[in-house]
């Protein structure tokens, strides 16, 4: 009778084994989780931070005196990763015409002439590679501000969106 | 001692599952509150941003002289504050005129509308000009409020739509109702500019008028905070007696 609840090594431990391999697989299962919960939104705070650091260099004091002032602020900048693209784009005071901002089509200031104000550290060709179905298919992360500046065009200061989009 | 052996063992593991489902729980909370106040700083801190560099567009901007032209077709330019401040100072000249900014208030109206389109589906906002003199005069205030209008089924919602609106206010105690107003309705971003605006005098011994700054400051705000729905009956949105602009 005083052996009864002896069932041998196997047949005590073995039911405490399922309780056990329940707990680990919980633990690793939570613990996996919440790894990769925190490095998905450190790749956002990154995004969001480099998009904080390009707009304020670039914005300087929020007055842009020309092409050349704008390289200057770009060019303080260090940032290797995320990529990120910045432009600057008109802003219309005419209210009939909608100045939406859409990231995969830029209306680029200037339009026809070649010294754009474009500040990157993307290599390839911007419009060419920052496609719709190229961001979809390498499920990049996107972070985009836009900031109103002004910009001196030949002593007209002229109200223009800067535009930040940093993607990893 | 023998007897207990088994129910030792599962016991412990149980104990254990106790422990690591606690921990798990925390791990939960922990990732899910993990970074939710670094996402409201950096939308806070966007907003704000945003605020500052708006604020310094309207402040700096140039403008057509001549209504119905466009900046880029424009013969003549003039910095739009320099307009606002001419059109003060014209406005003050004679006593109990009304301050009606008569050229520069379509100029301004727009520019900040427009200036403030990227942010405007997200976020409501009111931008002033109040000289803080004595006198507390309110020069310009626009405020864009989204409207919601309920659909309501045997007492159940069963649709919502907004309308943005654009009005033009008069204040009814100076800067303290836009504070009184900024708090009931909980501003997400906030900037502010002091300005000198002009009056007209004339020199002893001269002939002529000239334009000089006046001693009290101007402060031009800009406040943005998430459209919610308030009461339109209340103080806080009554004192700003605004008046819708496609009624002007």
């Amino acid at each position: 009778m005083k052996q009864k609840a002896f069932l041998g090594p196997i047949g005590d431990d073995l039911p405490s084994l399922i309780p056990l391999m329940f707990a680990l697989i919980i633990f690793f299962s939570g613990f996996y989780m919440a790894m990769s919960t925190y490095n998905e939104r450190g790749e956002d705070f990154d995004n969001d931070l480099a998009v904080t650091q390009i707009s304020n260099a670039l914005r300087g004091t929020g007055f842009i005196s020309g092409v050349d002032d704008f390289d200057n602020l770009c060019s303080s900048l260090n940032i290797q990763n995320p990529k990120y693209f910045a432009a600057l784009t008109k802003l219309s005071l005419n209210p009939a015409i909608i100045t939406d901002v859409d990231i995969f089509a830029l209306n680029i200031y200037p339009e026809n002439e070649e010294e754009k104000f474009i500040c990157t550290n993307f290599e390839e060709n911007f419009e060419e590679e920052f496609t719709k179905e190229k961001v979809l298919e390498n499920n990049y992360k996107i972070v985009y501000r836009i900031y109103p500046v002004v910009l001196d065009v030949d002593f007209v200061v002229t109200p223009m969106q800067l535009v930040v989009i940093a993607w990893r | 001692m023998e007897m207990n052996k088994g129910q030792a063992a599962i016991t412990d593991a149980l104990y254990f599952l106790l422990i690591v489902m606690g921990l798990v729980v925390f791990l939960f909370f922990f990732t899910n509150q993990y970074g939710s106040s670094m996402k409201d700083y950096m939308a806070s801190t966007y907003v704000s941003d945003y605020a500052n560099s708006a604020l310094k567009t309207i402040l700096y901007s140039s403008a057509p002289r001549l209504p119905n032209e466009t900046i880029d077709e424009a013969k003549e330019i003039e910095f739009l504050m320099t307009m606002v401040k001419e059109d003060y100072a014209i406005d003050n000249e004679d006593e109990g005129e009304e301050l009606d900014l008569d050229f520069s208030k379509p100029l301004l109206t727009n520019n900040v509308i427009q200036i403030m389109k990227p942010l405007s589906k997200s976020f409501n906002y009111i931008f002033y000009m109040i000289n803080v003199g004595s006198a507390q005069k309110v020069i310009y205030v626009l405020a864009h409020v989204t409207e919601y209008d309920y659909e309501i089924e045997n007492r159940v919602i069963t649709g919502i739509s907004s309308i943005d609106k654009n009005y033009l206010c008069e204040l009814t105690d100076g800067k303290q109702d836009i504070d009184v107003f900024a708090l009931s309705v909980g501003a997400s971003g906030q900037a502010t500019h002091r300005i000198r605006m002009l009056e007209i005098y004339k020199p002893p011994g001269s002939n002529f008028y000239e334009l000089r700054k006046l001693d009290a400051d101007t402060i031009v705000g800009l406040i943005l905070w998430t459209p919610k729905d308030f009461d339109r009956e209340a103080d806080e949105w009554g004192n700003l007696e605004c008046t819708d602009i496609s009624e002007i």
